[in-house]
Order: structure tokens, then sequence, then C-alpha cells
């Protein structure tokens, strides 16, 4: 069993990844990252369609190409990539161990970012009766089997959900001779982009059915048909609706959720909303050292925005990780205690803590607590939990606003909103922030 | 005159476009945040064109592989199905490198297929 | 080329009597009609191995279902299934329930089941904190085990095969013929067997079977149950169920022995005795139920929903029916193995086993009989530098393919070289777990393709994800 030590350790090749590493290397020595796949560029590669990087390259990318670049940036780095290297478990003292083709590996860390990135929402998740044959696939498998192993998932295909992947995929079989029966979906409004309904649907002529939702899915051996109804305001369905729609397999598309396995066994407190860790407005989860961005802290609706984030996480992480090192050199002279150094890092004060709480129509926050000075500027990101029509956005500190919108606008909870709070918005506030729509 | 809602798909933000239409001309456009949705909207009432991506075959160093491809501009929307034939044919066995042109005038449309990825 | 005993079905009671015959110097085969055994009510089942507190004294159930229970400590170790000690919980609500815990107390003495006693609320209430605070009290059955069961009957039939069973997959019985005392020939799709004595462990389809042999003793019909497969977050120990009504034992909280937990079942009679679709109303059933004994269950948790049929024959007491045909000798019964049957199975293969010595089958020890199976390594379960030296030695086994419950390409491919190799991708789920957790094979299903694919020599679009003629994918895209 080999063991090595960097300052930081970045769990996760994705563009989460990717982007903290190297942010990081710009400010320490050695860094680290540890993919599971034999590439990097994580679910990227399989995107093939076009949408990307238009934020942060200013300029329209298909997914391999923004993940190439990447790629290719931390290539000109001495950045160290295990590939093929699975994370079984983290510590809280930020020891890593990891399984490889070269056998079991720990890497001691003084910091460490996790960018897991997420994994789909399953039949299981909804529980859709029924039998259990051949056919059922989540829409990202079959953008796997289509985009990068070459075969066909079947030959009519009944999607359900109208979250991005699923509308992607729908064009993506049609051009590829693949029938796409329609597309179904549970709420009465779409999930993803318009962009996506028009391009990928309303191009090709295919159906989209709102307020519809697969109640059965039917056949003994490989998918012979779903049986699908129309769903009333409490999104239940409709007896007397049900109807046989032939095909012989069903694309899931029904959300996304962050892959924290490994943050709840590091211990790292977890936000019931959003799946992912309760972090710090530098990215720190509730364990000292281990920093958290992209769709594993929670999912995002554009790539730019996971970089922009795990820009800000490879950085914190980094400076977390020189001050373990010069807190470290301080006392090599009266104590060798790593302990001992290790506490001395970071910034976070309880005392100078502010709570972050999501209000009325704001379904949570990123972050969920504030350490005043910490960072330049606070990143708030949060989402509603169901449109809403016209409104602003208010942040109060008690009875005083220390953030308004300027501008109504229409609110949906397929975009990420953001607001910047400056430390002077801050300088006042004492223990909780409200973040709501007025 | 009339007037036509159209969703500007030129990037993710997804413009609410009212185009009015004279002659069969596009004479106005309102609703869009950036000078693209403009110029979105005349092409999006003549002659629709869309980004194409896909993958093609490719057999490298004794590997079968597929290699994400996109055609260089939007192509019009009507040469899809044809533009798909053509991509399907094409078989790839040497290195590739990101922005390596694939095909020319794919379809007829004067647009390139490129490589979206580095594959050596 | 005569075989002495055919046996019709691969389930927990087909696979365990193959494993008892494997002890003696018979030519044995198995004739199942799927792609792998254990595909219909085995697979099916919550794998509780109850100690026998349950079955009214003097049916054959009563007789079974304890020695088998206890026979499972030392299978585990012989054939290396994995066992994990949790002890069943049956939980009271009321007085009335308090008096049927005190019968079941009564059947657990009579039937010579060990180690049951009575709970009161504290001492309940203590073991399991998180349960109801409307549980007033329960009967703690110690010595419950519980089992994957479709490991269990893969663990029967390899050591089978290993000393000398054969095993016919994708054999589908179509007709059998008697041509004389000891004398039968059964056909399948394509192959005809001949053999001296048949035992018909065909669970649903057992009357189908007998109707073959002209016996038309019984009818079996299905008990549809609803289970939901939950992650690995159930704050419980024990298996809990309420107390029984007439049919079934009740909605049970079940941890199994990879750490994740099952709501286990509904019950109800079912039409059509195929029929494995699960409802939406028998799930909501089961979300009742969890609740009813955890306040607090989050049905969030849920991975999995499937269904099963328990066979049932009708008119026989809701027992077990095990006995030779009066109209046909030389055909044994082992119908209706409804709950406990995977419980009681090492014990009715003995009691076949003694049918078919009574029946005039002779049973010579086999010198050479090995009851040691070594199952093949669980990555999972290993310690860091046994997961190392294992890397060390292939490194396929540093390669991980199933990323939500740690399975490496190693793994995989040993359980599609071992005896009773995984030809599936299905198969390989239940061997391995990989595509069982709570991905649900979301990011490894095209990993096990690949696998299957190079290792049975076959092209990925012939994989079969479980049924015969029902492959995962269509074709290639391009090329």
């Amino acid at each position: 069993m080999r063991t090595l030590k960097y300052d930081v350790v970045v769990i996760g090749g994705g563009p989460a990844g990717l982007a903290a590493a190297l942010k990081a290397r710009e400010k320490v020595e050695k860094v680290a990252v540890l993919e599971r796949n034999d590439e990097l560029g994580g679910i990227l590669n399989q995107c093939i369609h076009s949408g990307f990087g238009l934020h942060v390259f200013k300029e329209e990318l298909t997914g391999p190409e923004y993940a190439q670049r990447y790629v290719d940036m931390v290539a000109e780095t001495d950045i160290s990539c295990y590939l093929n290297t699975m994370v079984l478990d983290v510590t809280e003292d930020k020891h890593v161990v990891a399984m490889s083709e070269d056998g079991m590996l720990v890497f001691e860390a003084s910091s460490v970012v996790l960018a897991m990135g997420c994994r789909e929402r399953t039949r299981g998740q909804i529980r859709i009766p029924g039998t259990r044959p051949a056919g059922v696939f989540t829409a990202g498998l079959a953008q796997r089997y289509v985009n990068l192993e070459n075969f066909k998932p079947g030959s009519r295909v009944v999607i359900l959900g109208s979250g991005d992947i699923g509308l992607i995929m729908a064009r993506r079989l049609t051009l590829e001779g693949i029938k796409v029966v329609g597309v179904y979906e549970l709420m009465p409004y779409a999930n993803g982009l318009y962009r996506n309904i028009k391009n990928c649907l309303d191009d090709f002529g295919i159906p989209l059915h709102l307020s519809t939702t697969v109640t059965k899915i039917v056949g003994s051996k490989r998918v012979q048909a779903v049986e699908v109804s129309a769903v009333d305001e409490n999104l239940k369905p409709i007896p007397g609706t049900e109807e046989i729609i032939p095909c012989d397999t069903v694309l899931l598309s029904i959300g996304l959720i962050p892959e924290n396995e490994l943050s709840k066994k590091a211990g790292i407190e977890l936000n019931p909303v959003t799946n992912g860790p309760k972090v710090d407005n530098a990215l720190e989860t509730s364990v000292k050292g281990i920093f958290a961005c992209g769709n594993v802290l929670h999912v995002h609706d554009l790539v730019d925005q996971v970089t922009k984030e795990a820009e800000d996480a490879g950085t914190y992480a980094a400076e977390y990780a020189a001050e373990c090192a010069a807190a470290q050199q301080a006392d090599a002279a009266v104590s060798t205690d790593v302990e001992t150094a290790a506490e001395a890092c970071g910034t976070s004060n309880a005392e100078t803590e502010i709570a972050v709480i999501p209000e009325g129509m704001v379904r949570y926050t990123v972050p969920t607590r504030i350490c005043a000075n910490r960072t330049p500027v606070t990143k708030i990101k949060f989402r509603v939990g169901r449109p809403v029509e016209t409104a602003k956005i208010r942040i109060t500190s008690g009875d005083k606003v220390i953030f308004e919108s300027k501008k109504a606008k229409k609110f949906v909870p397929s975009i990420m909103e953001n607001v910047n709070l400056t430390a002077a918005q801050l300088a006042d506030v004492q223990d909780e922030i409200k973040v709501t729509l007025v | 005159m009339k007037e036509v809602t159209m969703c500007c798909t030129t990037c993710p933000s997804g413009c609410a476009l009212k185009v009015m239409i004279d002659n069969n001309e596009v004479v106005s456009v309102e609703g869009n945040n950036c000078p693209r949705g403009e110029k979105f909207a005349h092409k999006e009432w003549i002659n629709p064109e869309r980004m194409l991506t896909s993958t093609v075959y490719a057999v490298i160093n004794g590997k079968e592989l597929l290699i994400p491809v996109k055609s260089k501009e939007p192509i019009p929307r009507k040469i899809m199905t044809e533009a798909m034939k053509e991509i399907q044919e094409i078989e790839v066995n040497a290195p590739v490198k990101m922005g390596d042109v694939i095909k020319e005038n794919l379809a007829g449309s004067g647009v390139e297929l490129v490589a979206c990825k580095t594959v050596k | 080329m005569k075989y002495d005993v055919v046996i019709i079905g691969g389930g927990i009671t087909g696979t365990g009597i193959a494993h008892e015959l494997a002890k003696y110097q018979l030519k044995t085969i198995l004739l199942e009609s799927g792609t792998d055994v254990a595909f219909s009510a085995t697979k099916q089942n919550g794998g509780v191995i109850h100690p026998g507190y349950d079955p009214h004294p003097g049916t054959l159930k009563a007789k079974l279902n304890p020695p088998g229970a206890r026979m499972y400590p030392r299978l585990s170790k012989e054939l290396g299934f994995k066992i994990l000690p949790t002890g069943t919980l049956v939980v009271a609500y009321s007085d009335q329930d308090l008096k049927k815990v005190d019968e079941l107390m009564d059947n657990a003495r009579i039937n010579g089941v060990e180690k049951v006693e009575r709970l009161d609320f504290e001492q309940l209430h203590n073991r399991e904190p998180h349960i109801s605070d409307k549980a007033l009290g329960a009967l703690l059955a110690n010595t419950t085990v519980m089992v994957d069961p479709f490991e269990v009957a893969i663990a029967f039939m390899e050591n089978a095969m290993q000393n000398g069973v054969e095993l016919g997959l994708c054999q589908k019985v179509r007709k059998i013929e008697k041509r004389a005392e000891e004398d039968f020939v059964v056909y399948t799709q394509d192959r005809q067997y001949e053999t001296r004595f048949i035992v018909n462990a065909a669970g649903v389809h057992a009357d189908d079977v007998a109707a073959m042999a002209g016996i038309h003793e019984y009818q079996v019909e299905g008990r549809h149950g609803n289970l939901c497969v939950l992650d690995k977050v159930l704050p419980i120990h024990t298996v809990m169920f309420p107390c029984p009504g007439p049919d079934t034992k009740g909605i049970a909280l079940i941890p199994t022995v990879s750490g994740n937990f099952l709501i286990g079942s509904t019950a109800t009679m079912r039409e059509d005795k195929y029929d494995v679709t699960n409802d939406a109303h028998g799930i909501d059933e089961l979300i009742k139920g969890a609740k009813m004994l955890l306040p607090d269950f989050d049905p969030r948790c849920i991975i999995r929903t499937f269904a099963g049929q328990r066979p049932v024959v009708l008119n026989n007491g809701n027992d077990f029916y095990i006995r030779e045909s009066e109209i046909v000798k030389g055909f044994i019964h082992a119908a209706g193995i409804q709950s406990p049957g995977i419980a009681s199975s090492p014990a009715i293969a003995e009691y076949v086993r003694d049918l078919l010595a009574n029946a005039g089958l002779d049973l010579k020890d086999k010198s050479d009989y090995n009851p040691y199976r070594e199952p093949i390594p669980d990555f999972s379960d290993l310690s860091l530098e046994e997961q190392d030296a294992l890397i060390k030695k292939d490194p396929a086994w540093g390669k991980i393919v199933c990323r939500c419950e740690t399975v490496p390409e190693g793994e995989i491919i040993a359980a599609i070289h071992s005896t009773l190799g995984a030809r599936t991708v299905e198969g390989v789920k239940r061997r391995t777990r990989a595509g069982m957790g709570r991905c649900q094979s979301g990011f490894c299903q095209y990993k096990v393709m690949q696998i299957l694919s190079r290792e049975l020599g076959i092209p990925e679009e012939q994989v079969l994800f479980e049924e015969q003629g029902a492959q995962v994918l269509y074709g290639k895209i391009k090329g």
C-alpha cells in the first residue's frame, strides 16, 4: 500500500475538479486529481451537444471541447492526475484512500476538494410500477451508449422527464434514426431550457406532454409499452386517463442528485434540500480543510457556473493548505504536532459566523453560512421552489434590507440565481441574513 | 404586417423575441438582450440554421471508438438529414486533434465538420 | 445416459435438493427454464431465515422450518454464503396483539424453537430506540439470520455441480412421458432426458409440470407481494414484523446481509400467477407499514421496488405440498413452497431425499463428496491489506466497475468464470452486487456489458439483460 503526500487532493476529474486543481496549483506546489474513469473530463465527454462555455470562454463549445480545453490546460502543469483511481474513503484528518490498478493508495492531503459530481435519479426513486424488463435506462446511461459506446439503446423510445438531458437525448436519438415517441413531464411546465424544447423537440416534431407521467411499465422480457396517465394539481395520476404507448425503451430524465457518499463517510454535514454539503462562503464544509464544488455541492444548470465555483474552491483549499504549511513550519521549532498545526489552519471562527436562511419561495442557498471577511465577495446562489411570475430578490438582516435587486423578473426552478454581497453590505450583520423574493 | 413570437436559441438565455413581419420580411425585433437576437430572428424567419453535433466512427491504433464532431458553423435545418447521412459514412483512421477538419463542405453547406476531441 | 433424478426448477427448493443429492452416488440433473437459478420466487424474496415460531404446530411447515433454519449457520460456513444474525421482533400494538405474541411463544415452544423471549415496552425500546411509541411489546426470536436467497441458491447449485450434479439452463419442460416403472422421459424445447425419478420443484409452475405427467392432484396459485429495497440508512438492527394476519406475516422492515434494508411484503392473490407487476397501491401500503414501525421513515431512501409471487397450493391449509404422487409413482412433488420456504429449504431437501429413498432410490454415499465451496472474494468486504494483495496479484481487482457497491472488474470476471457463472447483466448483479446500489447501474451497466461481451466471446449487442431473447442493446450506431 502506497502513501502519497499532497498539498491539495481533488476528488473527481470532471469540469469542477480540473478547474479547482488549476486554481489550487497557482498557490501551492503539490496538487493531485483523482479520477475514477479512464479519462479526464467527466460527464462532459458524453455531452457532445453544444451550449457550453459562453461565460467562461465567450464562445459556444460542445461538451468534449470544453473538457478538452481543461484537459489541455492541466497537461501544461505538473498537477498529478491519477486515472482509474476510485476513492473509497476520506477521513476527517484528510487521508484519502483509493483503489487503483497499482494497488491501494493513501493520499495524505493538507486540504481536499470534493468534486465527485452527481448521479441520476432512478426508476426506484420515483417508484414507477410495473414489471422489470430490459430497456429502461437513465437518460445519461443511454447518452453514454449512443455517444461513447456506439450502441443503440432501442428502436422506439419514450422519454420521461423534460430535463435538459432528456430533451437533448430526444434530438440525439432522432438524428441517429431512433424513433422518439414523446416526452412526458409530470409537472405542468417543462424542466429544461426553452431553447432545448425548441431545438430538440419542436424542430423534430416530438410531442411534449405536460402534467403526464408514466404509471406502469409493461413487458416481461423487454419493454413492450408504457402506460401514461394525466396527473392532477397534486401530481397524482387521474384514474381513467390511462393510455398505453407501445415502445421498446424508456429513458428517464427525472433529476440529478449530488453524489455525497464520501462526504458522509468523512462526517460532513449535508443540506437535506440540496443533498450536498453545507458550506461557508469559502466553500468549506463542516469538516475543516474539506471543500466542495460543482454538482457534488448542488446541481448546476451550466458547466460555466461549475467552473467558476470550482475555481473559488480550489483557491480557498490551496490557501488553507498554505496556511497549514506555514503553521507547521512556525510550530516546528516548538512542536512537531501536526494536530496543533491543523488547529491553527483556516479562518473559520464560530463567533463571526452568519447563517444564511432561505425564506418563502427561495428553496435553498449556497452557502448556508458566511464567515465574515473570509472572501472579498460573498457569492450567494439559490433556486426557487416553483415558478414565480415576477419578483425581486431581497436579502435582509433583522429589519434592515442589505440587498434588493433593481428590476423585478421571472424566476423558475431550473435557473440558479446569483447575488454577490460585498464586505460593506455584510459589515453590520449580526447572526443571520434571510434571502427571499418580494 | 404581422407579429410573430420566437425564442432566440443563440445562447441558453432563450430571449423571447417579438418579431414584426411585413411582406414576408422581418422589419423589427424586440425582446433580445443582445445583438445576436436580431440576427437570429432574420435567419429563423427565412432559413433556420442549427449547429449539428454528432459522432464519427474511428479506428485509431486498432481501437474502435467514436469521435465527437460538430459543424463549425450552424447549417440550414433543412439539410440536417443529408448531413447525418454523410456523417454516417465517415471513418477516421489517424489520430485527430480538437479542431481538425473531418469533412469539408458538409452536405453542400460550405461548412466544415470538425473534431471536438483530441484522440492520440 | 439415464438419470437417476431429474429436478425440475432451480429455485431455492430445487437447488437445495440438488445440493443434498450431490452427496450420493447418483446421476442427477436440474432443469431450469430461466437463464439462471433463483429466477423466480427465490429472487423475489426478502431472505429472512425465520426460526419457526410462526407455523401452526402439526403442519409440514412446522416440521421443516425449525430444522431448516438451524442448518443455515453451518451451511453458510460450508458453502461460503453470507449470513447476518439479526433476530426477529414481532411487534404488538394492542392487547390483542400481545395475546398473539403469547400464542406465538407457545407455537415456538411446541415447534422446538429456542431463544424466543417476550420483550416489554422498555426492553423493546432499548433494543430498537427508533421504533414507534405505540409499540407496546414484542416477541423476540434471537436466532433469526438473514441471507441473500439467490446467493444461497447459487451456492447450493455450485456445490452440487462441483460434486457432479448437472445443470440445464434455459430448459423449459414441455412434456413428460412415463414409459414404465422408474422410466420417465422429460422433454424440453430442444432436448430429452430419461430418468428414474422426477422431483417437481417448479414453484408457481408446479401444477403445470405435474399435469404434463398426468397428475391433477392440486392447483397452484400465486400470492403476489410488493417489496421495496432501501438505501443503507435505516437506524434498525432487527427484522421487525407486526403481528401476523391469517395468510401472511405482515409488512416488515428487514436489514439485509449487504447493509441495505427491505420493506416486505404485501400479500394479495392475483388471477395471473405469473404476474410480477408491482403496483402503486401496494407500494403505498409498504410505506404505510414501514411508517407504522418507524414513524420517522422517509420514503426517499427507496432505491428499487419489485414484486414476486409466492406459490400457494390451493385447499392445502396454506401448507407446503411435499409427497410422492399417489397416481404416478416416482414423481415427487415439492410444491407450494411459500414462506418460510427459504428457511425450510435445507430440511425440505432432506425430506425429499427420504421420499426418494422410500420410493426405491438407493442412496450410497459419495466417497469424494466435498461439502465446501469457495465463494468469489467480496472486494468491498476485505481489509485494505487484503484488497491491496488481491490487486497486486491481478490488477483487474483494482479497476472499479460499480462505484456504489465497490465492485471491481476482477470480481465480475470471477463471477462470470465461476462454476455456475453469470451469463447476463442481472446475473452479474446477483453475484457481485454491481448495479444493485443507489444509482441502479446508471454508471456501471456499460462496463458490465463490455466485460460480459469480452469474457463470453459474444458481441455486446447480444448480451442479455436477464431473460432469453431480451438483449440490452439494439445494435451499433456507426461503423
